[in-house]
């Protein structure tokens, strides 16, 4: 159960809109390494982690994920309010605007729609902590191109925040990882996957 | 009204602020449920949160729905995507 709060997690006030930079900025919303995907990750990989803290990691920093799924949202929103249609067209967002208007819509820059084929849940501990701790890497990493491309320091400051999560949330799931490896085999990490295999304690 | 707006503004601000602190503070116990200082630091931070919370909401609405309600106030205060004088 989630309640929600009228709020975004961080401020966005973006005064100029900017279409060009909107087309760039959706690939963290419905990209391969977007919000949309990072949220539903951890909230399905969830069930099947046997260990309680990991499972509080993961509802914690997936609940994050939709507050960041909001602030993208609005970083479009603002990014693309009062355009004209020269606007538009000059700018290359003519091939989003034909099909979404101006609404939000999840699509990687490319105009790839999100899918979730994109992520796993794969009811292995090691293989989703693995895949946890890739995924933020490669957030961030989308998080320092859009720095690279995008020169107005309302986007920016945005974009900044939503960046320095993703390295705490790799830090915390880094933690993850040493918490489940404290629970298994430190001779053979592999023999079992506590996520399924029930085999007694030593 | 530029005052009230920059009122609301510093009043947001301060709620984001603290509720982040909460947020933060409880990730981070998720992983460490032992360390006292980050619940102290939690406790700390719950309280500022739901003071800024509830001044705030006395001045310009809801942030979340309501215990108990006079009158339907929810949807009457922007969203929180919306700029002021924009859209």
């Amino acid at each position: 159960m989630w309640q929600y709060e009228k709020k975004l997690q961080y401020p966005v006030k973006i005064k100029n809109p900017n279409p060009k930079y909107a087309q760039i900025i959706v690939s963290q919303l419905g990209g391969p390494d977007g919000e949309v995907g990072a949220s539903l990750r951890y909230l399905t990989q969830r069930f099947a982690m046997p260990y309680p803290q990991i499972t509080g990691i993961l509802t914690d920093v997936g609940t994050e994920e939709l507050a960041h799924i909001e602030m993208v949202s609005a970083i479009l929103y603002q990014l693309t309010r009062n355009l004209t249609p020269d606007e538009i067209v000059k700018s290359g967002f003519d091939t989003y605007f034909v099909d979404h208007t101006t609404g939000i819509y999840p699509v990687a820059a490319s105009g790839y729609p999100y899918t979730v084929a994109q992520f796993q849940s794969k009811g292995d501990v090691l293989a989703d902590l693995h895949e946890d701790l890739a995924a933020e890497q490669k957030a961030r990493a989308t998080y320092d191109n859009i720095l690279r491309l995008v020169d107005d320091p309302d986007v920016c400051d945005a974009i900044k925040f939503l960046r320095a999560r993703e390295v705490v949330h790799y830090q915390r799931f880094a933690e993850a990882l040493r918490i489940a490896q404290d629970n298994m085999d430190a001779q053979n990490f592999y023999g079992y996957n506590p996520a399924f295999d029930k085999i007694s304690k030593k | 009204m530029m005052n009230n707006h920059n009122t609301k503004d510093r009043m947001m601000k301060a709620y984001q602020a603290y509720s982040f602190a909460v947020y933060d503070a409880l990730l981070y116990l998720d992983a460490y449920p032992n360390c006292r200082e980050a619940m102290e630091h939690y406790n700390k931070y719950q309280k500022l949160a739901s003071k800024a919370k509830a001044e705030y909401e006395a001045k310009f609405g809801p942030i979340t729905a309501p215990v108990e309600m006079s009158s339907w106030e929810w949807t009457n205060s922007p969203w929180p995507w919306q700029i002021e004088g924009g859209r």
